[in-house]
C-alpha cells in the first residue's frame, strides 16, 4: 500500500550547515497494517511523516501510495496531530468538514459523510461546539474525526495521544483499537511510547538519533482484538518492550 | 445559579449606589462651593440638554458630527484593513509602506490640521479627511499584525488538509486574525472621534465642536457639557456595538475570555 524508498532529508539553510535529519529511509506498508515508528525525540520522525504526506519534499528517495507517486500535498493521506491542531473559529461539525469543504465535496455528501464520522467519535451531542468548550480528549476525537472523513488511503497519527492525561489516553486508545478492528485501516504511527506502539502494532520500525535511520524492524505478534490489561501481563509484551527499551536507550546514551 | 446572580445584583445596587453619590457630591459643589460658571451642576446640564434638543440644535449638530465620523472612521476601516491585509501577505508591499504607517501611527496627525485646511478647505471633506487621517494607521498596524501572527501550526493544518495558497487566505488566516482586527478598528474610533471634534474646532465650526467652541466662548458652562456628555455617551455606544459585532463575526473568540 504504501512505500517509502530510500527517502533522505537534508535541511540545507545559507550561512548553516547542513542538517542531515533522515538517511537511507525504506519501507513498506501493506494494505491495513499497522506500522509504529518510534524514536528518540527529535529525530526526524515527524519529518518523515509530512514527507509521506507530500507535505516536505525528500532530498533523495521516493514515496508513493498504491505505486502512486506522491508528489506534493498527497490527498491519499490524512494526518491526525499531537496538539490538535483544530481551528477555534470553526465548530466540531465545520472541524470535521474542513477537508471535504477544501476538496469541493458537494455540501449534501459532505454533511453526510461529516455526521456519520462525528457520531463515529461519540461526539454528536457537540455538534455545535466550538473547540475550546471541549476537552482534550475530545478535541482529538473531532482531530480524529475530520481524517477519517476524509476516508484517506493512510492514516498518519503523529503522537496523537501525547497531550492527552492517562485516563483519556486509555480510553481513546481502546476506542481508536475497536474503530480499526471494525474498519481497517492503513495506518502510519508515530510516538515515544512503548506500551502504545506494542498495543497498536503489527510491526514497529526503531528509528536511531540524527541522522535518522532504520535500526530495527519489531514484529509484534499478539492476537486481536487487544485489551490493554491483557496485553501488559503477557510475556511477549514483556519480551518486546525489553528489547525496544534496549534499542532505545543504547541511543539516547549514544546522543 | 443564584448565587451568581445576587451577587450580579449586588454589584448592579453598589455601581448604581456610587454613581448616586458622586452625582449628589457634584450637585452640592457646583450649588454651594464652585460658582456654576466653572463647574454646573448635573441637574443644569440636564436641563441644557432638553433645551438643545427641544430647539432641534444637538440633534442637527449631532447629526453632522455623526456624518463625518462614519464616513471618515468608515474609510479608515475600509482601506486600512486592505492595505493592512495586503502588506502583512506581500513582504514587499510591507517594506514599501511599513515605514510610513509606522510614522503617521506615532507622530500626533492632529498637526496636519493646517495642511489640511489648505489642500482641502474648511468643508465637509477636509473633516471627513482628518478623522480618516487619524485613525487609518491603527487600523493598517493591526490588521498587518493580525496576518502576520497567524500561529504556523494553523497554516500547516490547513496545508495538510489540502488547502491551496487561496484556501489557506481565506479559510485561515481571515479567521484566525479577526481578534487583531477587531482592536485595531476599536482604538481607531477613539482616534477617530479625536479627528472628528478637532476637525470641527478649527476647520469651519460646525457638528459637536462647533457647540463646544460656542458655549465655550460664551461661558455658557452648562451648554457647553452637554456636547461633552453627549460625545461620551457616543464613543461608549459604539465600542459596545464593536463588541457585539465581533461577538457575532467571531463567537469563539469572546466567550474564551
Amino acid at each position: 500500500m504504501l512505500r517509502v524508498d530510500k527517502v533522505c532529508k537534508t535541511f540545507r539553510s545559507e550561512g548553516r550547515d547542513d542538517l542531515e535529519v533522515l538517511r537511507d529511509i525504506s519501507f513498506e506498508v501493506a494494505a491495513n497494517e499497522f506500522v509504529s515508528i518510534i524514536g528518540p525525540s527529535g529525530c526526524g520522525k515527524t519529518t518523515l511523516l509530512r514527507i509521506i504526506h507530500g507535505l516536505e519534499p525528500a532530498t533523495e528517495g521516493t514515496v508513493s501510495v498504491l505505486d502512486k507517486r506522491v508528489q506534493g500535498y498527497s490527498p491519499s493521506s490524512a494526518i491526525v496531530f499531537q496538539h490538535f491542531n483544530l481551528f477555534p473559529w470553526l465548530t466540531v461539525t465545520k472541524n470535521v468538514a474542513f477537508g471535504l469543504e477544501v476538496a469541493g465535496v458537494p455540501a449534501a455528501e459532505c454533511a453526510a459523510r461529516t455526521g456519520h464520522h462525528v457520531r463515529l467519535v461519540g461526539l454528536e451531542g457537540f455538534a455545535g461546539h466550538y473547540p475550546h468548550e471541549l476537552s482534550g480528549g475530545m478535541q482529538q476525537r473531532v482531530g480524529l474525526a475530520r481524517a477519517l472523513v476524509l476516508d484517506p488511503q493512510v492514516l498518519l497519527l503523529d503522537e496523537p495521544f501525547g497531550a492527552l492525561d492517562a485516563i483519556t489516553r486509555e480510553q481513546l486508545q481502546r476506542e481508536i483499537a475497536g474503530l480499526l478492528l471494525r474498519s481497517p485501516k492503513t495506518v502510519v504511527f508515530i510516538t515515544h511510547n512503548m506500551d502504545e506502539a506494542i498495543f497498536f502494532s503489527d510491526r514497529i520500525l526503531v528509528m536511531s538519533s540524527r541522522p535518522t535511520r532504520i535500526l530495527e524492524e519489531v514484529r509484534v505478534e499478539l492476537p486481536r482484538p487487544r485489551e490493554a490489561d491483557t496485553v501488559r501481563a503477557s510475556g511477549e509484551f514483556a519480551d518486546i518492550r525489553k528489547r525496544l527499551w534496549l534499542m532505545l536507550s543504547r541511543q539516547a546514551a549514544v546522543q | 445559579m443564584t448565587k451568581t446572580s445576587g451577587r450580579k445584583r449586588n454589584q448592579g445596587i453598589l455601581r448604581l449606589a456610587s454613581h448616586l453619590s458622586v452625582l449628589i457630591a457634584w450637585e452640592l459643589l457646583s450649588r454651594f462651593v464652585v460658582p456654576p460658571q466653572f463647574l454646573p451642576p448635573p441637574s443644569a446640564i440636564v436641563f441644557a440638554l432638553i433645551g438643545t434638543i427641544e430647539s432641534g440644535e444637538l440633534p442637527r449638530q449631532l447629526m453632522q458630527t455623526m456624518s463625518v465620523l462614519l464616513l471618515g472612521f468608515g474609510l479608515a476601516i475600509i482601506s486600512g484593513m486592505g492595505l493592512g491585509i495586503a502588506m502583512g501577505m506581500f513582504p514587499t508591499l510591507r517594506r514599501i509602506f511599513s515605514p510610513y504607517v509606522n510614522t503617521f501611527n506615532a507622530m500626533p496627525t492632529i498637526a496636519l490640521v493646517p495642511v489640511v485646511i489648505i489642500w482641502l478647505g474648511l468643508g465637509y471633506e477636509a473633516k471627513v479627511f482628518l478623522t480618516w487621517i487619524v485613525s487609518v494607521s491603527a487600523v493598517v498596524i493591526s490588521a498587518e499584525a493580525g496576518v502576520t501572527n497567524v500561529p504556523p501550526a494553523f497554516i500547516e493544518t490547513a496545508r495538510a488538509f489540502g488547502c491551496n495558497k487561496r484556501q489557506i487566505f481565506l479559510r485561515v488566516i481571515l479567521h484566525a486574525a479577526v481578534p487583531f482586527f477587531v482592536a485595531g478598528i476599536r482604538l481607531a474610533l477613539g482616534r477617530a472621534l479625536v479627528g472628528v471634534v478637532v476637525a470641527e474646532m478649527f476647520t469651519a465650526l460646525s457638528g459637536l465642536g462647533y457647540m463646544m467652541v460656542l458655549y465655550g466662548n460664551t461661558f455658557r458652562t452648562a451648554e457647553l457639557f452637554v456636547p461633552i456628555v453627549v460625545l461620551a455617551v457616543l464613543s461608549v455606544t459604539i465600542t459596545k456595538l464593536i463588541y457585539h459585532i465581533e461577538r457575532k463575526v467571531a463567537p469563539w473568540r469572546v466567550t474564551q475570555e
